[in-house]
């Protein structure tokens, strides 16, 4: 019962299979979203995606901790079976079938398990790190429960944001880890992204085309400088620094619609249409030559090529509801399928608790169970539901969060080279019943699920 | 979430599904297409599928499910069905079918919040039967959930708050396909929210014991001189409107649902509705440590109905609720979602969460589909795949449970209610 | 039913004794010059390797002891107490103290005395604006203090010798003031510096201006250790008096008034340099009027050209840097030493004698005993509070003394600030005892290590030849429920005397 004979297969996919042997259902499809599959990737920005940064010089590893035999999920949507995760010191070091384990790694068998990377929570709070302030590590406490919580649910990174931007980018944000104990562990790299919100008034879009053209023409006055030695290299225009650096890749603009007044929209005038906004994100994404991320959109689903043709990127979550508008049911409101769709037209998505009274960014312990982070890889489930591939909505959890949050050079992925951020779990990861083992952060061991009172009641 | 109301669309996709799922004609028995089952079928038709869960018997693989009318008629492996050689079948090939999930704590029919009349503590007189909305588009996420019957109630927030109504979620359908039973069951409620904050009688425990007590005894008076007047042995009572419908749950046609929470006041609530006034009963929530008091409740055979808290943080421990309840024999549990507090339509994930902390999967699948039909006294009607039954079956790829898997298709009564296609 | 050790009426006299404000009940008993010979008596010497003498003898003379041992001689007219087998240990030394300090920025409310002390900080945190730091380390808490308070003869008359408070507030609030609890208006304060207190609360404000002051002190002490373009004879002479200031209270502000030290200090410091600048009386500066002190009249032969005024929190800092003081760190969860931790590794080469305060638990913030790495590389002892706590999430018990002392670290204890919760501090200490803390271990925390840290050890904290005749006379064990309180010695002076309730 528990392993699904037909995975993710949905009755609009059976239009499309339908469509695919002849029947005539094209009015059907006509009617719906259109979702295209990217033309190539030839001319069109591709969401970005950095590699893990290879080391300076090889620094000899000290201690070596080998995860063996399980089956292990990349994080890109890969499964090897019956592989092992090879780590040194606190990155991986290698992944796959024949991989050498040296004699003094520490063993960690994981034979009819499951290996998968931690889970990257784009939008939590909590887990030791402080609510607001400048600095995240000097309001850290490293030894709140509640990062021991989130280890039991898979979680060893979030985006941790104080303040955001408003017409133009801004706000702080950190990469957090779930390195129970160790301060300097948990603190990842900083400002990997910046925030802002849409729409913008004329005049707010004017000034921001011109932050642009300034912070352009600064690009190419640096490069200019950069020709002649002598010359210091020049002063970035005020106001351009965040978006210099969105410029140059190092840090992802997230951007929201009108606010997150959601239900004023659903209920109001704006009937749950937030594609102008949304195009007026993708004219900025246009304006910088980089994709955004789109954050919480409700009819991305609409105009889901549209956001693919940007290199854009989005975050979800696939149970968030917002009626549509009485005669316009096609192109208004929510729609579970929307990760699904975008997703198919090759825009990363990553998946958010839903919100609300009961929902969450944190892990309760009143008891509500399946709403908040106590259980991220239900929103992954909720993405299948709405016809993402079984496989592929780990993604959303693992790689694709990682790259929304601007940080995929570090985490994300069981790639070489990137943190030793591991989880070995009891099934399936998308599965309602499955439990994290034990949690690897940096390399070290950070949860055990036998030590820890949470779940180790529960036997199966 | 909507319907799409293209009727266009509808048609066309419809073909489409019905023509996939079709599969291999089954010998030369006649095949029914999905858009020919919009509508309940007079003659017998028969739903085959690689396995039904009928739920009160094991599963059936390759089973066929005749359907006739609004009821099921027969329910076997498909080849040791007595079929008519010209009954059509409608085959869904690889997919599941269970029955429609029941949800006994509900309050989303009426586009929410209308549920409360906080004047007086006691409101036997109420009833959310004028609430309902039929149009209200929550009606539809919660049949789209595989969720077909619930019990909608009134809410918490006095001591008596008006009798629930049972129905079907037949959206945008006339209020008399809706309602199974126009009196489902009197809502009490006990312990946190129904505590009257101002200084009236009712602040604490004992105050709520007192008020509800007197009800009680008021009802237990008044319907025992009805039947004595009927029994012709006392005169005719005068009519009193308060507690006429009071009266039907002493004459148990009208069951209890509590609202309590913590081990004190469920066995305050146990006593007091099954020891004392000796009513049908359904302990709602249940829920904090009221776990604490399962094997008590068990002794006392106290129906059950937890939700929408899942666990007890206890000690560092995630304490699963149901698991608390089941392991210590008391299994006359059934989950809700306390819907808008969960999405009504999550109902079977509140039922995966209960089993993800521990209820065998078995029990969480009853939780939601016959054990509240047993509790809310409507098992002969819904609850499971039985012949006689209402025709209320889900159309699934896995199981029921997962939240990967949706509701495909959702029978209700016999006619085609919903399919995926028809879900945002 | 246990023992009510200290509320007689004999302690209520006792404590009036102690503030001098009644005649002395038995006058040749406090005559100065006659010493005093406890005999017959049980010896808890809590010295670093004495332990313990069964059948003994302590004679006192004058201030101080002037024989431990079994075969003491008492010399002739001495007063004899014989004990009949009681127990004698040395006075309590409470090193972390408020008793008597008026809130600063709590409107000058002062919390009764019998609010138990995890009420009594949550007030203080909440009312006395504890959470926003503050960056003064030159101010004295002796400042704010005065002697006709209570308290302090009930904490003597409790068997408290030894009191050093300190002023709250989290960043650097300021210095430590030793007084004496029997101290009157000119007498109450012993030394006014006895320590720095650093409280670097587990926020991002304190961390913040804890890295700033630091720096500052950083600076000056580099300013002072560059060498002088133009020697200069007061400057020269000024430096090593700067250095040589090591007593627990040293005075840094030099050529001031010539008031002849009133008792000698003996040095926190390893230095063994003597102190050969006289203390001069505290100065009713205000506290943040550094630059006001710096201002003061100076010896004429200093009148050069103007220098640089001087931030004399950034002057106290270096001193620190300098070892030329110590601080108290006040860190209580796993939080608290990461963030230390981490602070120092940020400042880079910042080191200065400290001891540790673990004053408050949060178990939700680490224990101890998660931190021990870091713990075992200070120097110092560790005082933290004689609780036994349990595990959050759990009903798990444990005795975060019991693991610190067991991986090797130095324990002691923070003592409460009334009467009636330093009679509970000894059941405390029996529970410790009980759940496995050697009992040598629980005395010592609460005389010979506070000591210690404050680097008083050689002259309170245990029974020597030379050292204070600060002492307690119990009929039993200390930590025996049965037994009583009957005499403490303070400085010689019998401030307690009763007789044995049985």
């Amino acid at each position: 019962m528990n392993s699904p004979k037909i995975p993710g297969s949905l009755a609009f996919r059976a239009v499309l299979v339908a469509l695919a042997v002849g029947c005539a259902a094209d009015a059907a499809l006509a009617q719906r979203p259109r979702f295209r599959r990217p033309d190539g990737a030839g001319g069109r920005p591709q969401p970005q995606q950095a590699e893990p940064e290879a080391p300076a010089e090889e620094k000899k590893v000290e201690s070596w901790t080998a995860i063996r035999g399980g089956d292990v999920y990349l994080g890109d949507g890969t499964l090897l079976r019956r592989a092992t995760v090879l780590i040194g010191d606190d990155k991986i070091h290698a992944v796959g079938h024949e991989v050498e384990i040296p004699e003094d790694a520490t063993i960690l068998e994981a034979e009819g398990k499951v290996v998968a990377p931690g889970f990257c929570i784009v939008k939590a709070s909590g887990f030791g790190a402080p609510r607001s302030g400048e600095d995240v590590r000097d309001g850290m406490n490293p030894f709140d429960p509640t990062i021991k919580m989130g280890l039991a649910a898979g979680i060893t990174s979030f985006l941790w944001q104080n303040g955001s931007g408003n017409d133009k980018p801004g706000g702080n944000s950190s990469l957090v880890k779930l390195a129970y104990g160790d301060l300097e562990g948990m603190v990842g790299p900083s400002d990997s992204v910046k925030t802002m919100r849409v729409p913008l008034n004329p005049q707010q879009m004017k000034t921001f085309r011109d932050l642009v053209k300034q912070a352009r023409e600064h690009q190419d006055a640096v490069r200019e400088a950069a020709k002649d030695d002598k010359k210091p290299a020049p002063k970035p225009p005020r106001g351009t620094e965040d978006i210099l650096k969105i410029l140059d890749g190092e840090t992802r603009l997230w951007i929201s619609m009108g606010g997150g007044s959601r239900m004023f929209r659903g209920g109001g005038d704006g009937g749950g249409d937030d594609t102008t906004e949304i195009r007026q994100a993708m004219e900025i994404a246009s304006l910088l030559g980089r994709g955004v991320v789109l954050d919480d959109p409700v009819c991305a689903w609409v105009i889901a090529d549209e956001v693919a043709a940007t290199g854009s990127m989005a975050i979800v979550n696939p149970r968030n509801r917002v009626p549509s508008r009485e005669g316009f049911e096609d192109s208004t409101g929510s729609n579970i399928a929307q990760a699904a769709i975008l997703h198919d037209v090759g825009v990363p998505v990553a998946v958010t608790a839903p919100g609300g009274r009961f929902g969450g960014s944190g892990v309760g312990t009143g008891g509500i169970l399946g709403q908040d982070l106590n259980t991220p890889h239900v929103d992954a489930a909720f993405a299948v539901r709405g016809g993402m591939p079984n496989r592929q909505a780990l993604r959303t959890l693992t790689l694709d969060a990682a790259r929304i949050m601007g940080v995929e050079a570090r985490v994300g992925s069981l790639e070489v080279g990137k943190d030793a951020d591991v989880l070995i779990l009891d099934g399936d990861p998308l599965h309602y019943k499955t439990f994290v083992d034990t949690a690897l952060v940096n390399g070290k061991v950070a949860y055990v699920r036998a030590e820890e009172p949470y779940y180790r009641h529960i036997r199966r | 979430m909507r319907m799409h109301t293209t009727q266009r669309l509808r048609v066309a996709a419809l073909a489409a599904v019905g023509m996939l799922l079709a599969g291999t004609p089954t010998a030369q028995r006649p095949t029914l297409n999905a858009g020919e089952l919009r509508s309940a079928r007079p003659t017998p038709w028969v739903l085959r599928c690689a396995r039904a869960l009928p739920i009160d018997r094991e599963p059936i693989v390759d089973a066929g499910i005749v359907v006739q009318g609004a009821r099921i008629v027969a329910v076997d492996r498909f080849a040791d069905l007595p079929l008519a050689a010209d009954t059509p079948v409608f085959d869904v090939g690889e997919r599941i079918v269970y029955p429609g999930f029941v949800d006994l704590h509900h309050h989303v029919s009426d586009q929410g919040g209308d549920i409360n009349d906080m004047v007086t503590p006691i409101n036997a007189e109420l009833r959310t039967l004028d609430a309902i909305r039929p149009t209200e588009s929550q009606i539809y996420d919660t049949l789209a959930g595989g969720v077909t019957t619930t019990l909608f109630i009134p809410g918490s927030g006095t001591n008596i708050s008006g009798f629930g109504v049972l129905m079907k979620m037949a959206h945008d359908r006339p209020l008399e396909e809706l309602v199974v039973r126009e009196l489902g069951a009197m809502k009490v409620a006990q312990g946190y929210n129904p505590e009257r904050r101002h200084g009236d009688l009712g602040n604490g425990r004992m105050g709520m014991h007192d008020l509800l007590t007197r009800a009680m005894l008021r009802g237990k008076e008044y319907a025992d001189a009805w039947r004595a007047f009927a029994a012709g042995k006392g005169p005719k009572p005068e009519l009193q409107a308060d507690l006429e419908q009071l009266r039907k749950v002493f004459d148990h046609e009208v069951p209890v649902i509590i609202h309590t929470a913590g081990a004190r006041d469920c066995i305050a609530t146990a006593r007091m509705f099954g020891d004392v006034f000796q009513v049908d009963y359904v302990l709602s929530h249940g829920t904090f440590n009221g776990h604490w008091a399962a094997s008590a409740l068990a002794a006392k055979g106290t129906p059950v109905n937890l939700g929408p808290r899942m666990f007890d943080f206890d000690q560092g421990r995630v304490q699963g609720i149901a698991a608390g309840y089941y392991d210590v024999g008391c299994t006359n549990l059934s989950i809700n979602t306390d819907a808008p507090v969960i999405a009504p339509e999550q109902l079977p994930l509140q039922a995966a969460m209960a089993v993800r902390l521990g209820l065998p999967w078995e029990a969480g699948l009853k939780a939601i589909t016959l054990v509240p039909a047993q509790q809310i006294g409507i098992a002969d009607r819904v609850g499971s795949i039985t012949a006689g039954k209402d025709a209320d079956l889900v159309v699934g790829s896995g199981d029921p449970l997962d939240p990967r898997f949706p509701p495909e298709m959702v029978f209700l009564e016999g006619r085609l209610a919903h399919t995926l296609d028809q879900l945002r | 039913m246990m023992t009510n050790r200290l509320a007689s009426p004999p302690a209520l006299a006792a404590a009036a004794l102690a503030l001098g404000l009644c005649a002395l009940p038995e006058a040749s008993a406090q005559d100065p010059a006659r010493p005093v010979a406890l005999v017959h008596a049980r010896i808890l010497t809590m010295t670093e390797d004495g332990g313990t003498i069964e059948d003994g003898t302590v004679l006192i003379r004058g201030e101080t002891i002037e024989a431990v041992g079994a075969d003491v001689t008492v010399p002739p007219g001495a007063r004899v107490i014989d004990l009949h087998g009681g127990t004698v240990m040395p006075g309590m030394v409470h090193a972390w103290s408020t008793a008597g300090v008026q809130a600063e920025n709590g409107g000058g409310v002062q919390l009764p005395a019998n609010i138990p002390d995890r009420f009594r900080r949550r007030f203080m945190s909440a009312s006395s604006g504890n959470s926003r730091p503050v960056s003064t380390p030159s101010k004295k808490v002796a400042e704010s203090l005065y002697a006709r308070q209570d308290v302090y003869g009930d904490l003597l008359d409790a068997g408290v010798t030894t009191l050093v408070v300190r002023p709250e507030g989290s960043g650097l609030p300021g210095m430590a003031a030793r007084l004496d609890p029997a101290g009157g208006d000119d007498s109450l304060v012993v030394g006014d510096e006895a320590y720095i207190v650093v409280t670097p609360q587990n926020t991002q404000a304190a961390a913040k201006a804890l890295k700033d002051m630091l720096e500052k002190g950083k600076k000056a002490l580099e300013e002072r250790k560059k060498p002088k373009e133009e020697p200069k004879k007061p400057e020269e002479q000024k430096k090593p008096e700067g250095e040589e200031k090591k007593d627990g209270e040293g005075e840094k502000k030099p050529g001031e008034g010539e008031t002849p030290e009133p008792k000698p200090e003996p040095k926190p410091d390893p230095d063994p340099n003597p102190k050969p600048e006289p203390k001069p009386e505290p100065k009713p500066e205000g506290d943040q009027g550094g630059d006001a002190a710096k201002q003061d009249p100076k010896p004429a032969e200093e009148q050069k050209k103007p220098e640089p005024k001087k931030d004399p929190n950034a002057e106290v800092m270096a001193d620190l840097l300098d070892k030329q003081r110590r601080a108290f760190v006040n860190l209580s969860t796993g939080a608290d030493f990461l963030h230390w931790q981490a602070t120092m590794k940020d400042l880079k080469d910042v080191a200065f004698p400290a001891a540790i305060v673990a004053d408050s638990t949060d178990l939700r913030s680490g224990r101890l005993d998660q931190v021990l790495e870091i713990i075992k590389g200070f120097d110092g002892p560790v005082l933290t509070d004689p609780d036994l706590e349990t595990l959050p999430d759990t009903r798990t018990l444990i005795s975060q003394p019991k693991r610190l002392h067991e991986a090797g670290v130095e324990v002691g204890f923070v003592l409460p600030d009334s009467q009636r919760e330093i009679e509970q501090l000894w059941f405390q200490l029996m529970e410790l005892v009980r759940c496995g803390l050697p009992a040598e271990v629980a005395l010592a925390g609460i005389t010979r290590v506070p000591a210690k840290a404050l680097g008083l050890d050689k002259e309170v904290g245990s029974l020597a030849k030379g050292l204070r005749a600060d002492l307690l006379v119990f009929t039993g064990d200390p930590l025996d429920p049965t037994s009583t309180l009957t005499h403490v010695f303070h400085g010689g002076r019998s401030v307690r005397e009763e007789t044995d309730p049985r």
